[in-house]
């Protein structure tokens, strides 16, 4: 956890000591005759270790609270700083641009890719909730959160992580749990609103120092057991979708087809009736046409127009008896349902 | 002798150093602290953090927390009013406001830990099983629940669960519960700031029975999706047959109106023309008929004396 990193006690470096200290032992035992050279050494090692002890950085991003004999006495900004040594100033480093992730209802297995996940009873147990009309549902979500106030977040609550924690999962619980199941499924958006808000007000009220930057509902998902039930729902409203789109392609496809063709028949009827109004039309103008010769010379039309039917009909027939009109009992010779092969007609 | 002399100043200067380190101490922002003389406290708890002073040897450094501290219960089991088995889980936030009778009647951690699990949980199983489980889950009576859109949304339970009226609520219930466990704090030296439910469900068997009614109530809204698309269906379909049925007789309609108004012209436009002289139309007619009538294969009998043939007879004057 960067926790530990962040707030690691005081700043004490001292590493090497007992090698430098093993060095001066040893030259001691070496040189009986330089005498200088062990008080200079001495002094070297007093320097070192002064410089060790009360020179410390503080990284980009981070805050440093410093405490003389405990008692808060300044705030320092990232870079090189001094503060007296020997414990009478212990500085504690703060991260106070990271922004953390805790996760509930799953754990991230490796942390940074959200896709890997596993559940376990103890995760199940902290995403799933009730729902206002009593029914369970699993939600898991994540809080991402600074600590903004350095000096509060150390100050005032001992365990500000699992502070945000508790609340964080009180709060859910009451927002979920008043409001309906489907209500919950379909509108994380507001519950991600109200937890954030919420959430930030409790927090504010301990004065934790804690900013909470995003709380996101991941994975709101109906109980296991239920989830198969679920889908059947999901499926049988897909049916029943696809059910009425069935009947609308057959609608759309039906009625154009029919309008259609009820268009072809109404323009058939216009045609017909263009037909017989132009026919009318032309026979009138050629009986009209005629009659007009025929007013001039009644008779000799008259004839005319009889003799062209004549011509018209007679070529077409099949026999022509021509029988006088004297003639008579005419009928048992003919015997006119005779094969036509036979005999001296005519044709 | 000069020896003997170096060796005795390193002697009490050591002996000062620790009666100095022994008389001063500091406290932390964080930190409260009791002084005690052979375990007894003296003074009031400095609670001001900095360097302080003591009489080195005789005098006790105790330390405590002067933060906010975490207390989280173990999850219980309760039945509630209406008989229904949950476990329940709460948190809560307390701290050590007056450290000199904390130290007095608790003196440890662990002892205040077991004060507050004693206090809370009996304070807890007391409001769970005097009220329903949705005075617990709900806040208030406004639950906002899905509209039923037709054809899109999905809420079988709102006819399974009829909203029951709550009178209390979660929120009220919690405050109910602090105020509650607060009154026995001030004997420890103690103030609870906060007590939470953390988590409420049912126990395991109750569980099984809730998931199974939900099933029942999804595949009833399966079922009811499944006629619903069905009944739309023949709707549809219906719709459409009664349409076609109304496009094809009015194509008729309108077909027989125009071959109508379209004979009836024509009759005029005959009548008109035919009226000038009905005897010759007859006769004009007539002759147009026999043209157009089929004579093919016919047996035509004439008489001579039909005017077409009666000159084979005789020839006129």
């Amino acid at each position: 956890m960067s926790m530990e990193n962040n707030l690691g006690g005081p700043q004490e470096g001292l590493p090497n000591i007992s090698e430098v200290i093993k060095k001066v032992k040893d030259s001691m035992g070496f040189g009986k005759g330089r005498k200088l050279l062990w008080p200079v050494l001495i002094v070297i090692v007093l320097a070192v270790l002064l410089a060790y002890t009360s020179i410390y950085t503080v990284a980009p991003g981070h805050q440093g609270v410093i405490l003389r004999f405990g008692r808060y006495s300044g705030m320092v900004l990232p870079g090189l700083h001094f503060k007296i040594p020997f414990g009478v100033d212990t500085v504690f480093k703060v991260h106070t641009e990271q922004v953390d992730t805790e996760t509930f209802g799953f754990k991230s297995m490796s942390p940074g890719i959200r896709t890997q996940y596993e559940k376990d009873a103890a995760t199940e147990r902290e995403s799933l909730m009730l729902t206002g009309d009593l029914n369970v549902i699993d939600v898991e979500w994540i809080i991402q959160f600074r600590r903004e106030d350095p000096r509060k977040y150390l100050f005032n609550v001992q365990d500000p992580i699992m502070t945000i924690r508790d609340i964080s999962e009180s709060v859910n619980r009451r927002i979920v749990g008043n409001r309906s199941f489907d209500y919950v499924l379909q509108n994380r958006e507001e519950v991600n609103r109200m937890a954030q808000e919420e959430l930030q007000k409790i927090l504010d009220e301990y004065e934790t120092g804690i900013r909470v930057v995003n709380v996101r509902l991941q994975n709101v998902v109906p109980p296991d057991p239920v989830k198969g039930a679920f889908n059947e729902v999901n499926e049988a409203q897909q049916e029943k979708e696809r059910l009425i789109n069935e009947a609308q392609e057959t609608y759309n496809r039906e009625i154009p087809k029919t309008k259609g063709e009820a268009e072809r028949t109404i323009n058939g009827a216009r045609g017909f009736a263009l037909e017989r109004v132009n026919r009318a039309k032309g026979d009138v103008a050629r009986f009209s046409a005629v009659l007009k010769e025929y007013g001039n010379a009644k008779e000799v039309t008259k004839q005319r127009l009889y003799l062209e039917a004549y011509q018209t009909i007679l070529p077409s027939a099949k026999r022509i008896y021509i029988i006088d009109s004297e003639q008579k009992g005419l009928l048992p010779l003919l015997q006119l349902n005779q094969q036509v092969t036979k005999g001296s007609e005519a044709q | 002798m000069r020896r003997m002399g170096a060796f005795i100043g390193i002697a009490i200067a050591t002996v000062l150093l620790l009666l100095l380190s022994g008389a001063f101490y500091s406290v932390s922002e964080w930190e409260q602290v009791v002084i005690t003389q052979f375990g007894k406290p003296i003074g009031k708890p400095k609670t001001e953090a900095g360097l302080r002073f003591k009489i080195p040897f005789i005098q006790v450094v105790n330390r405590y927390e002067k933060r906010i501290m975490r207390w989280d219960g173990d999850p219980k089991e309760i039945p509630t009013r209406d008989k229904r088995f949950i476990y329940v889980d709460t948190t809560a936030r307390w701290r050590i406001v007056d450290a000199q009778k904390f130290l007095e009647v608790l003196g440890t951690y662990t002892q205040a830990y077991a004060k507050l699990d004693d206090t809370i949980d009996a304070v807890l199983r007391d409001y769970v099983s005097a009220n329903p489980l949705v005075e617990l889950v709900r806040t208030t009576n406004e639950m906002p629940t899905v509209e039923e859109v037709e054809g899109k949304v999905l809420s079988p339970f709102q006819e399974a669960t009829a909203p029951e009226t709550v009178r209390l609520g979660r929120e009220k219930i919690t405050r109910a519960i602090l105020a509650e466990a607060s009154k026995a704090m001030p004997a420890f030296g103690m103030d609870l700031v906060d007590v939470r439910i953390k988590r409420i469900n049912y126990v395991e068997q109750v569980r099984k029975k809730v998931y199974e009614r939900m099933v029942s109530e999804r595949k009833r809204k399966a079922a009811q999706f499944r006629s619903e698309g069905e009944g739309k269906k023949a709707e549809i379909l219906g719709q459409m047959d009664k349409e076609l049925k109304s496009i094809i007789s009015g194509a008729y309609r309108t077909a027989e109106e125009i071959r109508g108004e379209a004979d009836a012209e024509a009759t005029k436009i005959y009548g008109e023309a035919y009226g000038q002289d009905p005897a010759f139309y007859a006769f004009f007619e007539t002759l147009e008929t026999y043209k157009e009538s089929a004579y093919k294969n016919a047996f035509v009998i004439l008489g001579t004396d039909s005017d077409y043939y009666r000159f084979l007879k005789t020839i006129p004057e």
